[in-house]
């Protein structure tokens, strides 16, 4: 059994690591919360769910999903974030809540409450060694993380856009003074990151073959915030890793002491863990000035 | 005149960087001690340590008597030592008396249940505290803008009030951190007049600064520090004339020889 | 200090105005729907002072709410405590449970404690959920009997009205003489700048734990009120989804002003029954009016600064433009 929920855990903790990224591109580069993450992006797997439902090829479906993520958040981030970029740390975090509400609103509105079936074409053909079971689409999943995560962190680090990045998590004022556009990154930034949401929204939905509006909030805003927090904020590599130790603790939490009491568990460890390690596993160094 | 703060061989790296390299500074109850630097000198770094806002690395610190080392900054300031900032730390959202009797902190003992149940000692503590606040404000010349928004200040006020607020505690050693900084030299020159005033209230004070009129002008005595260590003390007329110290700010002779001096 | 006395004949002339409410609502759900604005208020306040003032964002009051409302219903009907000790009890377990969150918070920057507030407040809804021996689960307590005192029986809605009504006047009082002393400068000065605030002989950590304590202690009365009242306690009450929408209400009023949380409780608590629109797109609603509020006007109402100040900026007897807190209390006692 414990192999089992070993290769449970991992699996779905490739899934978070895979929104993990999309949510720490925002808030471990810039720092800043991204507390609609999760509602923004659920929104563009309904858009790709309503494309598959038009009759589209699902290349063109995943594509017009992740565009449409992409898109909100640059719109949100332009007339909801950037106005209030500056106004302490209070303020942007109630505005995000604010677009997470007005996203599931939406998805309200234009879809309904319910779970709707999620077809992509992405079969998970089960295979079976010795008596573990474990999907394929388990293995991409995890190795597009990896992939994702590695593919990232070079283009942070060699390529003249990365590097804009980095400057601007440093600081802001000295990037825009050496010529950086920063509302240009920062907005790039953000939409690449909510494209990247979907991206992992739409394997998680192919994984459990279904959609509901509850994917983003507890899913992604939540679950990748965790993810980040235990990896170490400013580190990709934290995150993904913080997902595979959060996929790890769900599953053993659940097969071994409790299912309907697994996210109190989980809570339970995550706010221990914060307490021994509050900058997370590996974290990249800030400290305050006097 | 006694020792008040006594720091001793100092030392404080962050990695490879040594900001502070075997400090040793006396600090007598009643002087006014100037200290000086190039930035990056070590100062604020000095203010920190001494405070208990960074540990040192090595060495100690003493303060009226006991040891203060590694105490944390809240127990540092209920001894006696108050602190202003190099980039001004006011309570923004609070007014500025308000702000004041933040400062009042340690000394204002109430309870719970006064403060609750609105008792007559608690509210004439209160009373008495809003008294002594509004006498150093108006020492500093702030009547004016008692009620007004911290935040909303004019730099050079914003100063005052901090200053207001580090005097509210009755400190026996005051921690000026470039007060001058920002300020034109009609106000800079109101600043040494001040800190001049102040000193007659009683505490010992220690200035960093950058502007030499002003430190010159009234400190009884100087240190100097440079990557990390002292070094020169002495008086002004001291100080000014010790060759270290001029290579520390204008770099050696040969170099101001090259940019065609 | 002689201003001191323009708040209170303003505070006392509301609340003599508001005993006569029950005379002018005369329809029975009317009068309920003003009773929850009173009992939401006592949460609002007590939000107000952990997050208006001492800017600790707590994303999970209403865990607390819960935990009040379990308690004192489980001792009344279960243990057979008599309302008051039920009810007070209720407020010093949350006060309590305030003082370990705090503790294990105390030193977590505002990110952690956001996410901490979010996961305490899931763990309780999970447990009121799943613990099923002790709050029966997803079915709820039912039929929690009503605040009985000294024997006069609180089950009516122009009773309970006036119950909520004094415990509401009771929990202001003793909120605002909080924020003026000496705890509620500490508040605010941990608020503005943690480390100035040490450097003024603040401990910090300890007067976080402590303002937790304390504003948990409300929360926890406002829980037991409302159950008492509602008489049903339900771990669908107690959600993520709660807490957002009480704190949006002292954002509303305007953090660090406690009218303003009554005031801004009030509009929200109304606002869904007086508006089909607003209730059928609750979410959005309430997601526009934040996001909006933070671009234009992110003191709230009546905080400083606020939309208020801005438009009754001239009138000359509001003391609230440009008044520290501090100078209404003084000399009142």
């Amino acid at each position: 059994m414990f192999l089992q929920y070993l290769i449970n855990g991992i699996s779905i903790g490739s899934v978070y690591a895979l929104i993990a990224i999309g949510y720490n591109m925002v808030y471990g580069i810039l720092e800043l919360l991204n507390f609609a993450h999760g509602d923004v992006y659920a929104v563009g797997c309904f858009v790709t769910l309503a494309l598959i439902a038009a009759k589209q090829n699902v290349v063109v479906a995943i594509l017009g999903g992740f565009a449409a993520g992409f898109l909100i958040n640059l719109i949100v981030e332009r007339f909801a974030y950037r106005p209030v970029r500056y106004s302490g740390r209070v303020t942007p975090t109630i505005s995000a809540v604010g677009i997470a509400y007005i996203m599931r609103n939406v998805i309200l509105l234009v879809w309904g409450p319910e779970t709707f079936a999620f077809e992509i074409g992405i079969k998970n053909t089960h295979v079976k060694v010795g008596n573990i079971v474990f999907g394929t689409l388990q293995i991409y999943i995890l190795l597009i993380a990896i992939a994702l995560m590695v593919l990232i962190q070079l283009l942070l680090k060699r390529t003249k856009q990365g590097q804009a990045v980095l400057a601007i998590s440093q600081s802001i004022p000295t990037a825009a003074l050496m010529g950086i556009p920063v509302n240009r990154v920062i907005a790039a930034v953000y939409g690449l990151g909510a494209g990247l949401g979907v991206l992992g929204g739409i394997l998680f939905c192919a994984y459990y073959e279904s959609i509901f509006l509850g994917i983003g909030f507890m899913l992604g805003t939540m679950k990748a915030w965790m993810s980040s927090i235990v990896g170490g904020i400013g580190s990709l590599k934290g995150a993904v890793i913080g997902a595979l130790i959060l996929g790890l603790t769900e599953s053993f939490v659940s097969g071994y002491i409790s299912t309907a009491y697994r996210d109190a568990f989980v809570w339970g460890f995550f706010i221990v863990f914060v307490l021994i390690k509050p900058r997370g596993l590996f974290p990249a160094q800030i400290s305050e000035k006097v | 005149m006694s020792v008040l703060l006594k720091v001793e061989r100092l030392d404080k790296f962050f990695g490879g960087v040594k900001a502070l390299v075997g400090v040793d500074i006396d600090v007598k109850t009643d002087e006014i001690l100037g200290v000086i630097g190039p930035n990056g000198a070590g100062k604020t770094t000095l203010f920190n340590v001494v405070t208990g806002f960074e540990p040192p690395t090595r060495g100690s610190v003493f303060f009226d008597g006991h040891e203060i080392t590694q105490r944390p900054v809240y127990r540092v300031c209920q001894l006696g030592i108050a602190r202003t900032f190099q980039n001004i730390r006011l309570f923004g959202q609070m007014s500025v008396i308000d702000n004041v009797m933040v400062g009042m902190h340690s000394e204002l003992k109430t309870s719970l249940l006064g403060i609750i149940l609105h008792l007559r000692s608690h509210m004439s503590k209160e009373k008495g505290a809003y008294l002594k606040a509004m006498k150093i404000l108006d020492f500093l010349g702030l009547h004016e803008v008692v009620t007004e928004l911290s935040s909303n200040l004019p730099y050079g006020m914003q100063r005052k009030v901090e200053i207001a607020r580090a005097l509210s505690s009755d400190p026996k050693l005051l921690l000026l951190d470039e007060p001058s900084a920002g300020m034109n030299p009609q106000e800079a020159l109101e600043l040494m007049a001040l800190i001049g005033e102040i000193r007659k209230l009683g505490p010992a004070v220690v200035v960093i600064e950058h502007n030499m009129q002003v430190v010159m002008g009234i400190s009884d005595r100087i240190v100097v520090l440079n990557f990390g260590e002292k070094i020169c003390e002495g008086t002004p007329e001291q100080v000014q004339n010790t060759p270290c110290v001029i290579e520390a700010y204008l770099g050696k002779e040969e170099e101001s020889d090259a940019s065609g001096n | 200090m002689q201003g001191s006395r323009s708040f209170f004949p303003k505070s006392l002339f509301f609340f003599i105005a508001a005993l006569f409410i029950p005379l002018a609502i005369t329809n029975d759900y009317h009068l309920r729907v003003v009773n929850m604005v009173v009992l939401y208020s006592i949460v609002a306040l007590s939000i107000n002072l952990i997050v208006g003032f001492s800017g600790q964002l707590d994303f999970g009051r209403s865990a607390f709410v819960g935990v009040g409302a379990y308690w004192s219903a489980i001792m009344m009907q279960r243990f057979g405590f008599p309302f008051l000790p039920a009810f007070l009890s209720a407020g010093m377990i949350c006060a309590l449970v305030g003082a370990g969150l705090g503790l294990l918070c105390r030193k977590s920057s505002f990110d952690y404690l956001t996410l901490i507030t979010i996961g305490f407040n899931e763990m309780c809804r999970l447990i009121f959920l799943n613990w099923q021996s002790v709050t029966n689960g997803a079915m709820g307590l039912r039929k929690v009997p009503p605040p009985v005192i000294f024997g006069y029986v609180f089950d009516t809605n122009v009773r309970y009205f006036y119950f909520s009504l004094i415990l509401l006047s009771l929990c202001y009082v003793l909120i605002r003489r909080i924020t003026e002393s000496k705890l509620g400068r500490a508040f605010q000065a941990i608020r503005d700048d943690p480390i100035a605030a040490a450097y003024s002989g603040i401990s910090v950590p300890d007067y976080k734990v402590l303002n937790f304590a304390v504003g948990s202690f409300f929360t926890g009365i406002a829980g037991s009120a409302m159950v008492h009242y509602t008489q049903y306690a339900s771990p669908y009450n107690y959600t993520l989804d709660e807490s957002i929408y009480i704190l949006q209400m002292v954002i509303l009023g305007g953090l660090g002003s406690l009218p303003g949380s009554i005031l801004g409780t009030a509009l929200l608590v109304i606002l869904p029954e007086i508006s089909r629109t607003f209730y059928e797109y609750r979410l959005a609603s309430v997601g526009l009016l934040m996001v909006f509020m933070m671009m234009w006007a992110p003191n709230g109402i009546l905080g400083r600064q606020g939309v208020g100040e801005k438009v009754i900026g001239l009138a000359r007897f509001l003391p609230v433009r440009r008044k520290a807190p501090q100078e209404k209390g003084r000399g009142v006692s």
